[in-house]
């Protein structure tokens, strides 16, 4: 029994003497520095910094230019087609083109590949899962097609700071166009530098936020 | 003395790791290609250099701003580069698969958009082949030193030969426009 008082005594001292120290003159700094973080935490809520970092995406019309931090690309038309006699290219029963034209720049020091890779550069532009352009909410029934619009030859590759005219050629089901407008998800990229098992001279335009989004007003199926 | 003394070492052992990581060759540098030189002037005699699969010289380079090829043309600031090449060895392997031009740290590849280039074009030993490399470059790359790098693969080479020929681009005369020429082996 005395020894429990006495262990309690002890606790009580110990309590008034923090008690003491924590108002005393020694504990200035500590209360400084305390209340210095709390005025920095109720800063950065106010101002948003616990926020989800999701940037809204930048609307744009045909004819506007969306500048990201590896290429730009300016919407020129968009329209729809049951086929393209140049290309030889047609939609199947139910489906219809979705044709977009487009300027785009390459913005980094190396050429991409707008439908495949180049020496060891994998652009990710079209035609492949999470494309860095995409029609929002439509799921093509294909990969899309790309080419030039001026009967050059060969798939079309960007060199850097070179701007070029771009036809992609989305084929979607019919009944996925119902208002006569479509939007262009334009996803802004990072420069991945290898990949887990390839190496490091490897570069991958890996998605990142959604940047800009092009309304088009496609129309009516023909 | 006896208190300094392990901070001493902490700080040069610190030091000593700094100055061999800074030292270590990155890790690409492991796979990267063995550049074979060489080197054009516009009224030079064509120099040939030889890798492990092609023999080549620059014979020829113009800018212009508008190239044709047939019915086709396109305008733009072009490099149109002149080339013979053979294989040295084998035709097996002997092709230019992947031409790239490298200029202030940008690098672009021969345009893929006139038909019938030099790319792609079996070589043969002893016979040269003469063909045309057409770059097209942003409006202000007009001087400066480049390289044109050949090799035979489509994409740049690990631990093989690729040839990098040097040009300066001020050197080099501008034409209104030019025809691009299929490929032609033969004197």
């Amino acid at each position: 029994m005395n020894r429990v008082g006495q262990a309690w005594g002890a606790v009580r001292e110990r309590a008034a003497g923090a008690a003491r120290s924590a108002v005393g003159r020694s504990s200035i700094p500590f209360w400084s520095a305390g209340g210095a973080l709390a005025i920095l935490l109720v800063s950065v809520v106010a101002l948003g910094g616990l926020d989800r970092a999701e940037a809204a995406p930048v609307q744009y019309d045909v004819g506007d230019e969306a500048r990201l931090s590896l290429f730009s690309i300016t919407v020129l038309d968009a329209r729809l087609a049951d086929e393209i006699e140049e290309e030889s290219v047609s939609a199947d029963e139910g489906e219809v083109l979705v044709v977009v034209t487009a300027r785009m720049e390459n913005l980094a020091e190396y050429p991409v590949g707008v439908g495949r890779a180049v020496d060891r550069v994998a652009s990710r532009l079209v035609g492949v899962t999470e494309p860095l352009l995409s029609l929002s909410g439509v799921t093509p029934t294909s990969s899309p097609y790309v080419w030039r619009t001026d009967d050059s030859a060969g798939s079309v590759i960007l060199q850097p700071r070179v701007p070029t005219e771009v036809q992609v050629v989305w084929p979607v089901p019919e009944d996925a166009i119902t208002a006569g407008v479509l939007t262009l998800d334009v996803h802004d990229a990072d420069a991945r530098r290898g990949q887990i098992i390839l190496s490091s001279d490897h570069i991958t335009w890996r998605r990142a936020d959604l940047a800009a989004q092009f309304t088009l007003d496609v129309g009516e199926a023909p | 003395m006896r208190k300094a003394l392990p901070w001493l070492v902490g700080a040069g052992l610190a030091a000593a790791a700094v100055a061999i990581t800074a030292a270590t060759p990155a890790p690409e540098t492991l796979y990267t290609a063995f550049p074979i030189a060489g080197s054009f002037a516009p009224d030079a005699d064509p120099q040939p250099v030889t890798s492990r699969t092609l023999t080549a010289a620059i014979v020829d380079a113009s800018f212009t701003e508008r190239i044709h090829a047939g019915a086709w043309h396109a305008d733009g600031n072009w490099l149109v580069i002149t080339v013979t090449a053979s294989a040295p060895r084998s035709e097996e392997d002997s092709v230019i698969a992947l031409a790239s031009l490298h200029v202030g740290g940008e690098v672009f590849h021969a345009s893929e958009r006139p038909r019938d280039p030099l790319l792609g074009e079996r070589l043969r030993i002893g016979i040269d082949t003469a063909g045309m490399l057409a770059f097209e470059l942003p409006a202000d790359v007009r001087g400066g030193d480049a390289e044109l790098r050949l090799s035979s693969e489509l994409i740049t080479p690990r631990l093989d030969d690729v040839i990098a020929v040097g040009l300066r681009l001020d050197d080099i005369r501008t034409v209104p426009s030019i025809e691009v020429e299929p490929p032609e082996a033969g004197p």
